[in-house]
């Protein structure tokens, strides 16, 4: 179980460890598949909440992620490292499940919704504010979790894969199909464009009487 | 200065703390003589601490409980899954029914080649033609190797004989891909990244011709397309980029510029991936790959679920065996 301030690396532990349970289910051992799913929850599960930052559509997310999974397991011939094979069946999900978002939001004339559907206020209520250190860090957090949000969702996971769960670039390139070099490209504009929307809302953050939730001096860590 | 553009994998080897003590501090002497730039990868770099320290709750604990159950839903329908052991035997039955089903498939296709090639040698135009050339009585004309040439070519098979616009294309064969559409929900001019696209994908953009362009004197038609003077500019070319080749027949240019459509992308189907995936890099979200028959239906299904359709489509085509070319019309509606 990972706890708010669990800042393992969610996509690679002892990959070893993995690729021994899944050749254990494959030679009889049904208590492997189990294990080895209950040793992915949590990874999957942060990659899904941190992408989407609202608790049951990351729920729903990960319990596809999860069955995808167990579903393609048979199947998976072990080309890839099986974590990479699981990041790119969770980024697919992530992905699909954002751009649906987005084309219902096209067709949708429902009430003012944010960039992936549901307000901007329903989704950082469900961050569980954890035990933070002080007040300048979890408005920090909540600063980069509202430009996260309006970054290019491509963008946002390829960052979350690579900052907040230490994905290699070789394993980055491998599930995007594309050399490292363009990846490091990718994450360099990736990271330039974060920054930007952090300093835009900086210049339009609203006095302190009008808002307690606004971004406020998140770049002075 | 540092140009950030040449040197951005050094920025970022250096906010990611990958450079050695050297190159970090020869690469830190150079950020001094650059404030702005300084200031901007310390940020970034401060970005990145952030976010490796950003908390996630803990995992729901009925995760678990909810996947189990979304498993063993099929019980209800008495193909009982059970417990992970039994999903496991249960595919593992799959995957040994899956090594009989290729010699089983390889036989059913020996099968109905045997049974096309037994249609095509008594019952099609061939046999007229083959026949003709052993009977006295019969001249094969050339007609009917004309016809049989239009015939096979795919991009003959949706034009009406009628000469009407309908779209209502029936694919029965199931290597030839159905015509799909490709919405871009951006306000912006997209030419130049549909070059880029078309050209990283080795395809053909062409802008496609219009009813109008026939009323013009200078209007020249080819097999491959429209065909308008040099002088015009190079926007209005007709073929923009790639292999005039692949560009659709000349009906279906009309057809689509009817519909709205300023240009069309045609690229191998081996390629497709390629594209759908450079798609999604130049637009993001804001770009869709749907049927063309769901774009331009008044069907009333939401735009995410013609999304999946066309990706469920797309993902059947056989991409080993033949490669014909797949268009898709550009909409910016």
């Amino acid at each position: 179980m990972t706890g708010p301030e669990d800042h393992s690396d969610p996509t690679s532990t002892s990959p070893g460890h993995d690729e021994a349970l899944l050749q254990a289910w494959r030679d009889g051992d049904e208590t492997a598949l189990t294990e080895l799913m209950v040793s992915f929850q949590p990874r999957i599960w942060s990659v899904c909440w941190r992408m989407v930052r609202h608790a049951e559509d990351a729920t729903d997310l990960a319990q596809d992620v999860l069955i995808k999974v167990m579903q393609g397991l048979p199947g998976f011939d072990g080309r890839s490292k099986l974590s990479t094979w699981i990041i790119r069946i969770t980024m697919n999900c992530c992905l699909s499940h954002l751009r649906k978002q987005k084309l219902r939001r096209h067709a949708s004339l429902d009430a003012p919704r944010g960039p992936e559907g549901g307000t901007r206020a329903d989704r950082l209520q469900d961050v569980e504010p954890g035990p933070v250190q002080d007040v300048q860090r979890r408005d920090q957090h909540r600063a980069l979790q509202e430009a996260l949000l309006e970054l290019d969702v491509e963008q946002r996971l390829l960052l979350l894969l690579r900052d907040a769960h230490g994905v290699e670039y070789a394993q980055l390139a491998e599930v995007y199909g594309v050399p490292i070099g363009t990846i490091k490209s990718r994450l360099f504009r990736a990271r330039a464009a974060l920054r930007t929307l952090l300093e835009s809302s900086v210049s339009a953050a609203p006095t302190p009487e009008s808002s307690d939730a606004g971004p406020r001096e998140h770049d002075t860590a | 200065m540092i140009n950030p553009h040449t040197n951005e994998q050094q920025c970022l080897a250096w906010i990611e703390g990958e450079l050695d003590s050297e190159a970090s501090r020869i690469f830190e002497q150079e950020l001094q003589r650059d404030p702005e730039l300084a200031s901007r990868v310390q940020a970034m770099r401060r970005d990145r601490d952030l976010l490796q320290s950003m908390p996630v709750p803990p995992v729901p604990a009925d995760l678990s409980e909810r996947v189990e159950q979304a498993m063993t839903r099929p019980m209800l329908t008495g193909d009982r899954v059970g417990g992970p052991g039994r999903f496991r035997r249960r595919t593992q039955r799959s995957a040994d029914h899956a090594n009989w089903g290729v010699p089983i498939r390889m036989a059913a296709l020996i099968a109905i080649g045997v049974g096309v090639l037994v249609v095509l040698v008594f019952f099609s135009p061939i046999s007229r033609v083959l026949t003709g050339l052993h009977d006295e009585n019969m001249v094969a004309h050339d007609g009917d190797v004309q016809n049989l040439m239009v015939l096979s070519d795919p991009r003959n098979t949706e034009a009406g004989t009628d000469g009407t616009m309908a779209f209502d294309v029936v694919v029965e064969d199931p290597v030839t891909p159905e015509p799909l559409a490709m919405v871009l929900h951006s306000e912006s001019d997209v030419l130049p990244r549909l070059r880029e696209l078309a050209k990283e994908a080795g395809g053909t953009l062409i802008r496609n011709a219009s009813q109008e362009d026939l009323m013009e004197d200078d209007f020249v038609a080819s097999s491959s397309g429209a065909g308008r003077p040099a002088s015009r500019e190079p926007s209005d070319a007709p073929v923009l980029s790639g292999d005039p080749s692949m560009a659709p027949s000349f009906d279906d240019q009309f057809r689509y510029a009817d519909a709205g459509s300023v240009y069309t992308i045609a690229v191998p189907l081996s390629k497709l991936d390629e594209l759908l995936v450079m798609l999604d890099d130049a637009f993001g979200t804001d770009g869709a790959v749907l049927l063309l028959q769901d774009h331009l239906s008044d069907a009333n299904d939401t735009d995410w679920v013609r999304t999946l359709r066309a990706r469920e489509a797309v993902s059947t085509w056989t991409r080993d065996t033949v490669d014909p070319i797949v268009i898709l019309p550009i909409f910016q509606p």
